[in-house]
């Protein structure tokens, strides 16, 4: 910390500028389905007493949000939305993420990915075998018996809740397909539900499934992915409310394989959102105004430092962050040093550095994937 | 002729001074010395109002709301965008940076639609007014600082099969769902009383 004296110092006010005051950040991680595209897309409304679809919608998504709302919020109530930088990865990362086995449970309910398997080789074995960012490992098709490869990733209700962390998934495989193929095709598809009650007490599961059928590469090892954000009109801001949950599943046909090892699965994994981290990504978008802005003046070399006290002031000592240190030299006055207090935009330097470091990290993992993982949001006029 | 300006709470929009002829009424103590200038769009939009007076004594903070006001009438609302600090005493003749120490300049309510985030809302396959749809919206998401009239966004007998504009801030979703209307030119803005409004000229 540097301490000068009021009177050896030139103390200038500066002025408090809060037109860029911002007291709660949107983090937009994603604005719209992305990677691979649906073969077919539905949007719709099973009412679950009549048994039928009463309802069918364009499927707008929901943009993926990571919001932050500092404590001061309730006062300014200034909102900013801002896009994720390109390069960060916005989800947590596969061998991060916890799994179950699962035999017959068809609606879990905690926070832990179940995961249902059949088919495959070897039998039994551990997520981490295809959800470890390692391609020397993987599970394949056995000797083709006539059988439906059937692998789901089915993720709880209470977890999501309006959160909608589960919008995608990463698939790392190389197939082979039989000249004579016949559908069903090899495809991957996301499924999300929502468990409504309308206004008469009558229960209704909206649905939203993209279908994404696998390419077939002759053998070659191929990395795809798709994001499928939850449609806008399940927002509770349109009058839905109620739990959800989202499933992913992989199907084949294994006698669409001549032989065994025709498909290989070396990654398979659901995108979730990591909310947590991206709120630090938020929080350093803030920018709360000043209170004493000012620009102290001291004659020759005074050394950087982040802190500065001036000693005498009437009324007593001010202490401050230092925003910023200049150097001039002239004629005049020979080498004076310019300290910059408190300008309102540096405010949280602290916590935006933080997030810096997140992204650093982060940067190196998985850059590819991420930088196509996001998408601004358009919006919709016509 | 008597001039006032007013000041309310951030947080709760209650009236916080009163500043009439330049004296706080409560302190009795001169604050405001002299309005500078006050902008006003011809349809009524309030853009900017500057005036110098003592922070200490007027205490105005950041995006505080102000009005002034000629013989009671509104002439402009807004927020406070550049103020000196509370402890600045106003600035004497050997200052050279008197701006720092007693200018304000006020921003008009738009200011405050920038920094509002339209949520999820969506309208489908809907015959809503357009005009309705920008007044819901606001009501919705807007700065709770601003007022929401209905009345004030007259129908345009125009309307969309679909709109939606998440994570948009209401001032450019105003300024391109406004380009839909004809037989006109639209204009929009918060006029003297914290109201958004709706014109078609």
């Amino acid at each position: 910390m540097i301490t000068v004296d009021f009177k050896e110092v030139l103390y200038k006010a500066l002025p408090i500028d809060a037109q860029d005051l911002t007291s709660a950040v949107d983090v937009v991680v994603v604005g719209d389905k992305t990677g691979l595209e649906p073969d077919n897309l539905y949007d719709y409304d099973w009412d679950t007493v009549a048994i039928e679809t009463v309802n069918s919608w364009q499927y707008v998504a929901r943009p993926v949000v990571a919001n932050y709302a500092h404590s001061q919020d309730t006062t300014y109530h200034m909102k900013k939305s801002i896009k994720l930088a390109d390069f960060y990865n916005p989800f947590i990362k596969a061998s991060n993420l916890s799994y179950a086995y699962d035999t017959v449970q068809a609606n879990p309910t905690d926070s832990t990915l179940v995961i249902h398997e059949d088919g495959m080789s070897p039998t039994g074995q551990s997520p981490a075998r295809y959800a470890d960012s390692n391609n020397s490992t993987y599970i394949s098709n056995p000797a083709p018996a006539g059988n439906q490869i059937y692998y789901v990733w089915h993720i709880g209700n209470t977890y999501l809740g309006h959160s909608f962390a589960c919008i995608g998934f990463r698939l790392v495989y190389s197939m082979k397909l039989k000249s004579t193929a016949t559908a069903p095709f090899p495809y991957v598809q996301i499924n999300h539900v929502k468990y409504y009650t309308d206004g008469n007490g009558r229960q209704h599961d909206l649905f939203t499934i993209g279908n994404y059928s696998i390419p077939d590469t002759d053998g070659k090892l191929n990395d795809i992915y798709a994001i499928l954000p939850v449609p806008l009109h399940w927002d509770p801001d349109n009058g839905i409310i109620g739990n959800s949950t989202t499933a992913i599943l992989l199907n084949a046909w294994d006698a669409n394989f001549t032989n065994a090892g025709d498909f290989k699965i070396y990654e398979f994994f659901p995108l979730m959102v990591d909310f947590s981290k991206l709120q630090d990504v938020a929080a350093a978008e803030i920018k709360l105004p000043a209170t004493r802005p000012a620009q102290v003046v001291v004659k020759g070399y005074s050394t950087p430092d982040t802190s500065l006290t001036v000693t005498g002031y009437p009324g007593g000592d001010i202490t401050a962050a230092v925003a910023s240190v200049e150097y001039k030299h002239d004629m005049e006055n020979g080498l004076i040093t310019v300290y910059s207090l408190e300008q309102s935009t540096l405010i949280r330097e602290s916590d935006y550095g933080q997030a810096r470091r997140a992204l650093d990290i982060q940067v190196n993992n998985r850059v590819k994937l991420s930088q196509q993982g996001v998408k601004s949001v358009k919006p919709l006029i016509y | 002729m008597s001039w006032q300006i007013k000041t309310f709470y951030l947080a709760s929009g209650s009236l916080y001074r009163t500043i009439t002829d330049g004296v706080d009424e409560a302190s009795s103590l001169p604050v405001v010395q002299e309005i500078t200038s006050c902008t006003v769009e011809p349809w009524g939009d309030c853009k900017e109002l500057d005036f110098v007076a003592r922070n200490d004594r007027l205490t105005a903070v950041a995006g505080m709301p102000v009005q002034y006001l000629e013989d009671s009438n509104p002439i402009f609302w807004g927020v406070v965008a550049i103020h000196p600090s509370e402890y600045s005493k106003g600035a004497g003749p050997a200052d050279d940076n008197a701006d720092a120490l007693e200018k304000f300049t006020i921003l008009g309510g738009k200011m405050l639609l920038q920094k509002s985030i339209i949520g999820n809302k969506i309208y489908e396959e809907d015959t809503t007014d357009i005009a309705t749809q920008m007044y819901e919206l606001g009501n919705l998401y807007g700065h709770p600082r601003l007022t929401f009239n209905q009345a004030n966004f007259p129908a345009t007998g125009i309307n969309t099969s679909i709109l939606a504009a998440p994570q948009q801030d209401l001032a450019s979703f105003y300024d391109s769902v406004t380009q839909q209307i004809t037989g006109g030119t639209p204009v929009w803005g918060v006029d003297a009383t914290s109201a958004v409004f709706l014109k078609v000229l």
